[in-house]
């Protein structure tokens, strides 16, 4: 089974989402991690990834970027794209699913909202 | 649109209940940023409007917060995680009082700086709150804070 990417330059907020994520559907899957934007797409690069879990506000290469980069390579524009952070209001909401992403959740995040982005996906 | 103080209380209490289970009360108290032990973490807001967000809180109520929101936080992790943690909890706070007082604009913050030991207070309003009997404390530096 492909491994899942979380996204996030806070070790915190990585075992936070690791946490969440343990109780959906997706448990058990490997998961690799990466600090910023950058270190994600050297990663997608390399390795084929199931799912793409990712903060915005993040140095190097934040999320807003690393979302437009994966949805416009033509290896990568199918991987669903949950992204996690605290800004997110009606207008960057509306931004994020126009630009591609799968799911977009606020923090701090819940298991319960990772389990019903995480149902989505698979509906989908 | 200015910042409500009381929006602002209830904002915080709800981030602590959500992120760690926590009862975060206001308080009366004056919170000391010259006391040792003292964790703290500051994030800029960089839009619709510039200013800053600070925490500090002592290091067991920074352990115990982190701990309760991982729900039992590895002994080998806590010393790695904790900045961590109150770069998380000030990120989540500034971003939910951006994304609460500005739900049609962009919103953007800095990035968190973290770091521990007694420090200068921060310009602006700081609020105090109770978390089971240790304070917290928040200071919020903006233009568009009103005291209502």
């Amino acid at each position: 089974m492909k491994p899942i990417l979380i996204v996030d330059d806070s070790l915190f907020a990585r075992m936070m989402i690791r946490r969440c994520l343990s109780v959906t559907s997706l448990s058990g899957r490997d998961i690799i991690e990466a600090a910023n934007g950058q270190e994600a797409l050297d990663i997608l690069d390399r390795t084929d990834i199931s799912l793409v879990v990712a903060d915005l506000n993040m140095p190097v290469l934040d999320g807003w970027s690393l979302l437009r980069r994966i949805r416009t390579s033509p290896r990568l524009r199918h991987v669903p794209v949950i992204v996690v952070s605290s800004l997110i209001n009606d207008e960057s909401r509306a931004d994020l699913y126009r630009i591609g992403a799968s799911s977009v959740l606020g923090k701090p995040l819940s298991p319960k909202a990772m389990i019903a982005a995480c149902f989505a996906l698979e509906a989908a | 649109m200015p910042v409500n103080h009381n929006t602002f209380q209830e904002l915080v209490g709800d981030v602590l209940a959500s992120l760690a289970f926590a009862d975060a009360r206001p308080s009366e108290a004056v919170f000391r940023w010259s006391q040792p032990g003292l964790f703290w973490s500051e994030i800029r807001l960089d839009a619709p409007h510039t200013g800053q967000v600070t925490l500090a809180l002592p290091r067991p109520l920074a352990v115990e917060l982190a701990d309760d929101a991982l729900g039992g936080l590895p002994p080998s992790l806590t010393e790695a995680a904790l900045p961590d943690f109150l770069g998380e909890l000030s990120n989540t706070l500034a971003g939910n009082l951006l994304a609460r007082l500005h739900p049609g604009k962009p919103i953007a913050l800095g990035l968190p700086q973290t770091g521990r030991g007694p420090r200068p207070a921060p310009a602006g309003h700081t609020f105090s709150f109770d978390v089971g009997g240790t304070s917290l404390g928040l200071t919020l530096e903006t233009a568009a804070c009103a005291s209502s």
